[in-house]
Formats: structure tokens, C-alpha cells, sequence
């Protein structure tokens, strides 16, 4: 991931807890840095960020939440609203530690995301999945 | 610390959260560590669980007060609301509207058959409308009578559906509005038309019998006259005179009825009259009836004439002596009643009990006569007002007198109303639009007798030939030279003809063509000199407002004496 972060054709958009971009093949990479709390103003500027990038396009988008460290209720339930929903075809989130884990699960599981979302602790196999769905 | 140490206690604090959240405290959090380990995993989850029961709460609370919201609306909707079961008719829910249109507490409704709601007339066509529906198809059955907790009827427009129940029984949802103020008001116009029907009819016929009793009355004089000129008995001159005079007089009321009387309206102090009228009536009423007066307020003025206003008052004490033969209390009140807009006063008003009386806003003086006499039943109620209705043995009444103070009180732009109820009493309200003008006594009659007699030369004008006659002749036997004329356009002509000044015009007001006051308005331009005297079974709202060109208008009433005729001519003569 870190090789691949700005090596996009289109310019990264940072913000203050996370990286987001578009690669070559169409896939949206948003990377929270580590530690990151994605709360309040900062949640809501990573949502902005995340529809920014995308441009209008639905794309598939690979959430690396690796080293995220907390969210809330207004910023989870803007990443599953109708916002990224129309700029998403399906989403891989990436987690590792627990915190990670147990974060991506309630997403997934109680947020209940508008589009189709999968938890994946193997990048690659996320790429996969990713890959199975066409840009379009 | 050591490692397992600092485990322990952060599952303890991990605990404690827990336990915070379970006591309801939806606001607790706990910060996570820079191990992101299973520890802050729990944390996190609970953290996030908190935000969501916090959210739930909120929402809870949101769709709460929405739902009290619209059952507010449903408790103090403008329509009346219940819903039933379809087999049993029981009611099982209903709103505070119709609780309150009852005048009962919804636990008396709930629980019990909506057909106790409906007058027992009712009940059968009720139940028939509300088991034929079927579902979702609405049930119009127009108008129903509910009743009251006070035994009143709660007129209602029926909205009923049929719909599938939740457990499988269908329900019936009722929808009433209450129409009982919409259908008095309609009763009331309806009464209203037929009474003004039937006052224009008394209003003809009364003009026509006073013009039939003029010619008796003058040709009666004439003849009388002639009697005592040569000595001879004129007594039965003198019945004809009398029988002349009652009939006047019955006559008389049924102008005031029809609004058609000769009234002088002016700003009348209703104290004085009462305190004159409460007079009148203790030596009319007898000792075993208590009279009673009360002045609520000062400074009660209504533009009247005060001789009616006497005679409504006097009117209302007789029929209240008669409903109390055997005593009872006889009570007068007067007071001022400011309405802020367009309302039904405190009283249920006139010809039936279940009627309402609408006065526009505006400042009143509201009269009520009381008795604790017989009553009315709701049948005699509904026909007070009409002329010659009367409950009183044949001749001790003309049923005239409750007509006549229901014309003279609308002639004044007042409003009269009954509410009676057998064996407990009466009370007639009268409402009298109040005056800011200060009231002044009536003017004073010219006491100065003036002569019968004259050597000018007079016109008279009118229709009917036979009162045209008596009239000539009782002026041409007191000296006056007479020109006739049959309307309006001959009277022009027989002035422009005529040789010597006309000093006097003395005209009918209702003919054919051109009316009498047509008439004064082109002789006043024609002959502003010219003096006009108007003749009538009845006066016209025009001459009681100020008469043509707006001057003084001098009007004589049919019938009329001779002597009557004889000394209002001379009067009009003599004046500058």
C-alpha cells in the first residue's frame, strides 16, 4: 500500500487522518494514517475526500483501516449514506489489530453500509475481490 | 505497572463502562490505548454500542412526541372520532372531540354500543347504516342525531369505512362533524323567510283594511255630522266609530309586525322606559305576581321609538302574567353585552329552544323578560312568533303580540329570541344594537288646537276612489276648495291647469305609477313652496328616515277622523 500511495494518475487528496486517491486501475484507495480518529470535522473531511476523489464515478474502493484508532456515530453512518454510495461499486476494508477489526465489524455489521462491503485482512485477497467487480 | 497488572485494570475500566452503559448512562466513553489490542477492541465497542443506543433513544424520544403529536390531533381534532367493532358495535377508541360534544367522559363512551349514542329513534336505522358497509367502502348516511349527557340533541354529518382490524375482525371508523349550529341556522332562515313571507302579506293587508277603514271612519264622521246638524241620535255613528278603532288598533299590530309601522326612532334611554314599563306592569300583573327590575348597567341607549320599546316590555309582562295564573315571579333585567365578533350569545335563542341566535359583533343592550309561568313546549316555541298563533282561550288574545314585539324589535335592527321550558318559565331576550348617542325625552305634541277649517285650496291625490271621496268631502265640508287626482302624473297636470295656488298637496303614498313620495320629490322641485302631506295604511323606511328631499315630512296614518284629518291639515297650513 505504502508503495502504491500518490503513485496514482490523479493527485492524492490528504486530509488531517487520512490519504485518498484513485490508481491506474480505477481503484479508490483511502488510507487512514495510524492513529487515526475518525471523528467529528476529521470524519466528515475524510467522506468529503472520499467523493472528491471519486469525480462522479462509481468506483471500487479499498479502505485501508489498518491504523485507525476510532470513529463515530455522524462519520460512519455519512461512509455507508447515499454519498459514497453513488461514487462506490463495492468496498474491501482492511484491518489488522483488533481495534481495527472490531471497528470494520460494526461498520459492516450494525452502520450497515448502502453498497457491497467486505472485512479482509489480506490486502491482496481484497484486490481480488475488487477486482471481480468492472469499473464502470 | 507490570503488564498483566495494567491488563487487569484496564479490563476493569472496559467493565466499568459497561456497566455505566447498562445503568442507561448513554454518554459514557472510555479512550482507547496505542495497543489497539482486544481490550480496546471492547472499548471501542462499547463505546460504539453507547452512540448507538444514545441515537435510539433519541429517536424513540423523536418518534414519541410525533406520535403524541398526532394523537393530539386526533384528541382535539375539529371532527368527531370513534372506532368500533363491526360485529359487536362496541366502541373501543374515540378522540376528546366527541367526548367533549357530548358532554361525557370518553369512559363512558368506551366499552359500550355506539348506538347508545344516537337518540333511541335512531337507533334502528343507525345500526342497519353501520352493518351494511363493507370494506373500505365509505358509509354516507347524512344526518343522525346523537344525544347529549344533558339530554340535548348533537346534530351530525356521518363519515363512516369498514376496514380490515388487526386481528382479523372488522372494524367500523366513524367520522362525524357536528352540524347541530349549521342546521339551527338553517331552521332559522327558514323561519326567518316564512315570517318575513308572512309579515308582507299582513303588510298589504293591513294597508288595504286601512284604506277600507278610512272610508268608513270619514264617511262615519260625515255622517255623524250631519246627524247633530239636524239633532238627531248619532250613536250608532259612534259604534261604527269604535268598531273603527279596534280595528285600527288590530290593524296596527300587524304593521308592527310587518315593519311597516309609522315609528320615530330616537336615542332612547332603556332605563326610563323600563322604569315607566316596571310601573305599568305591577298594577297590570296583580299582587300575586312579584315584579322584579334590574338595570345591570348604566347608560343603556337604543335608538327606538320609545313607544314601542314601552309596548314590547308591556307586551311580554301581559303574556308573562298569563302564563302564571296562579303567581310567581315576574323579572326585567337590562344589561350591556359586547359581542367581540360574530357570535351566538349565552342563550339558546329564538322560536325553538335548540336554535341559536347570531349577532353580528358590536355593542348591544341585552333585555330579558322572565316568568316562572307554564312554559312553552317545543311546539308552541317553534310558532311563538307567528301573527294570530295564540295558546289563549278563544278571545283573550289575538296572537298578535308576541308578532308584533318580533317586528318591532327588527324594525329597530334588535334581535328577540325565546327560551322556554314547560313548567319551569320563560324568557323573551331581546337584543337592541346600543347607542353612543345620549338619549333625549320624546318631543313634546303641539298642545295648541288648531282650527278645523280653511278657505285654501287643496289637492288630494289618491288611488282609491272611495277614500278619495270621504276625503274631498270632509275637507270641502270644512270650508277648503278640493282638486282631485287619481295618481301622480294627473296631480302634476291639475297643478300646472290649476288657476289659483295649490297651498296644500295632499297625497296617498302607495299607488300605481308614480308614488307619493315621487310625487313630493317633483313637487318640491317643481313648486318648492308647495306643502305636501302624505297619507298610508303604513309608513315606508324612507319617510321615517327623513321623507323626500330630506326635510320635515308630514304624514297622516290611515284611518283617519275627520277632525284627525281636519286638524293635521290646518297644522301643516299654519306653519311658517
Amino acid at each position: 500500500m505504502e508503495r502504491q500511495r500518490g503513485g496514482g494518475t490523479e493527485e492524492p487528496i490528504h486530509t488531517a487522518v487520512a490519504d485518498v486517491w484513485v490508481e491506474v486501475d480505477g481503484t479508490l484507495v483511502l488510507h487512514f494514517h495510524d492513529q487515526a480518529r475518525a471523528v467529528g470535522k476529521q470524519g466528515a473531511e475524510v467522506v468529503r475526500a472520499h467523493v472528491a476523489a471519486a469525480k462522479g464515478r462509481k468506483l471500487r474502493a479499498l479502505v485501508d483501516a489498518r491504523g485507525i484508532a476510532a470513529t463515530d456515530r455522524s462519520t460512519r453512518q455519512a461512509a455507508a449514506g447515499p454519498a459514497i454510495a453513488a461514487v462506490t461499486l463495492r468496498m474491501a476494508v482492511l484491518v489488522g489489530d483488533p481495534l481495527s477489526r472490531t471497528l470494520g465489524n460494526f461498520f459492516l455489521r450494525v452502520t450497515r453500509p448502502a453498497y457491497p462491503t467486505r472485512i479482509f485482512t489480506d490486502e491482496l485477497a481484497a484486490r481480488r475481490w475488487l477486482a471481480e467487480e468492472r469499473t464502470t | 505497572m507490570s503488564k498483566a497488572a495494567e491488563l487487569e485494570h484496564r479490563l476493569e475500566a472496559a467493565a466499568d463502562l459497561a456497566m455505566r452503559i447498562a445503568s442507561g448512562d448513554l454518554q459514557a466513553r472510555a479512550t482507547t490505548s496505542e495497543h489497539a489490542d482486544s481490550v480496546d477492541a471492547l472499548v471501542a465497542a462499547l463505546n460504539m454500542l453507547a452512540e448507538e443506543l444514545q441515537e435510539e433513544r433519541q429517536s424513540r424520544r423523536r418518534a414519541e412526541a410525533l406520535l403524541q403529536d398526532e394523537l393530539d390531533g386526533y384528541e382535539h381534532a375539529p371532527a368527531l372520532f370513534c372506532s368500533l367493532d363491526a360485529e359487536t358495535l362496541v366502541v373501543d377508541k374515540c378522540n376528546q372531540t366527541l367526548a367533549g360534544a357530548l358532554g361525557r367522559p370518553k369512559a363512558s363512551i368506551l366499552g359500550r354500543s355506539v348506538l347508545e349514542l344516537y337518540v333511541p329513534e335512531q337507533r334502528g336505522s343507525a345500526e342497519r347504516a353501520l352493518r351494511d358497509g363493507t370494506l373500505e367502502t365509505p358509509l354516507e348516511h347524512g344526518d343522525a342525531q346523537l344525544v347529549c349527557a344533558n339530554g340535548d340533541p348533537l346534530v351530525v354529518s356521518t363519515s363512516a369505512t369498514r376496514v380490515a382490524g388487526p386481528d382479523e375482525r372488522q372494524r367500523v371508523r366513524i367520522v362525524w362533524r357536528d352540524v347541530t349550529k349549521e342546521r339551527s341556522l338553517e331552521a332559522q332562515l327558514l323561519e326567518t323567510q316564512k315570517l318575513e313571507a308572512v309579515g308582507r302579506l299582513c303588510g298589504g293587508v293591513a294597508h288595504d283594511f286601512n284604506n277600507i277603514l278610512a272610508v268608513i271612519s270619514g264617511a262615519a264622521s260625515l255622517t255623524r255630522d250631519v246627524l247633530r246638524q239636524h239633532a238627531l241620535d248619532d250613536e250608532d255613528m259612534t259604534l261604527v266609530q269604535q268598531a273603527v278603532a279596534r280595528g285600527a288598533a288590530l290593524v296596527n299590530d300587524l304593521l308592527a309586525f310587518s315593519r311597516r309601522q309609522v315609528v320615530k326612532p330616537i336615542a332612547t334611554n332603556v332605563g326610563g322606559i323600563m322604569e315607566e314599563a316596571g310601573r305599568m306592569v305591577s298594577r297590570l300583573v296583580g299582587t300575586q305576581i312579584q315584579v322584579q327590575s334590574e338595570l345591570l348597567d348604566e347608560s343603556l341607549t337604543v335608538v327606538i321609538d320609545p313607544s314601542q320599546l314601552s309596548q314590547v316590555l308591556i307586551n311580554l309582562a301581559i303574556n308573562a302574567r298569563d302564563a302564571m295564573p296562579n303567581g310567581g315571579s315576574l323579572r326585567l333585567q337590562a344589561r350591556r353585552l359586547d359581542v367581540l365578533r360574530n357570535n351566538t350569545p349565552r342563550s339558546p335563542m329564538p322560536i325553538s329552544s335548540n336554535q341559536h341566535l347570531e349577532l353580528a359583533a358590536g355593542s348591544y343592550v341585552a333585555i330579558e323578560v322572565s316568568d316562572t309561568g307554564t312554559g312553552m313546549s317545543p311546539n308552541v316555541l317553534e310558532r311563538a312568533f307567528e301573527p294570530f298563533f295564540t295558546t289563549k282561550p278563544v278571545g283573550s288574545g289575538s296572537g298578535l303580540g308576541l308578532s308584533m314585539c318580533y317586528g318591532i324589535i327588527q324594525q329597530a335592527g334588535g334581535r328577540i329570541g325565546i327560551e322556554s321550558q314547560l313548567g319551569v318559565g320563560t324568557t323573551v331576550h331581546v337584543y337592541l344594537p346600543r347607542s353612543s348617542t345620549a338619549s333625549r325625552p320624546p318631543p313634546r305634541p303641539d298642545q295648541r288646537a288648531p282650527a278645523d277649517s280653511g278657505r285654501e285650496l287643496l289637492l288630494v291625490v289618491e288611488d282609491d276612489l272611495a277614500v278619495c271621496n270621504v276625503t274631498r268631502r270632509i275637507l270641502e265640508r270644512a270650508g277648503y276648495q278640493v282638486l282631485v287626482a287619481e295618481n301622480g302624473r294627473l296631480a302634476l297636470d291639475a297643478l300646472e291647469r290649476s288657476t289659483r295656488d295649490v297651498a296644500l298637496v295632499i297625497t296617498d303614498l302607495s299607488m300605481p305609477g308614480m308614488s307619493g313620495q315621487e310625487l313630493g320629490v317633483e313637487l318640491r322641485h317643481r313648486k318648492p313652496k308647495i306643502k305636501v302631506l302624505y297619507l298610508s295604511g303604513y309608513s315606508p323606511q324612507v319617510l321615517v328616515e327623513g321623507g323626500p328631499g330630506g326635510g320635515e315630512t308630514d304624514f297622516l296614518g290611515k284611518p283617519f277622523t275627520s277632525a284627525g284629518l281636519l286638524e293635521k291639515v290646518r297644522r301643516v297650513l299654519d306653519r311658517g
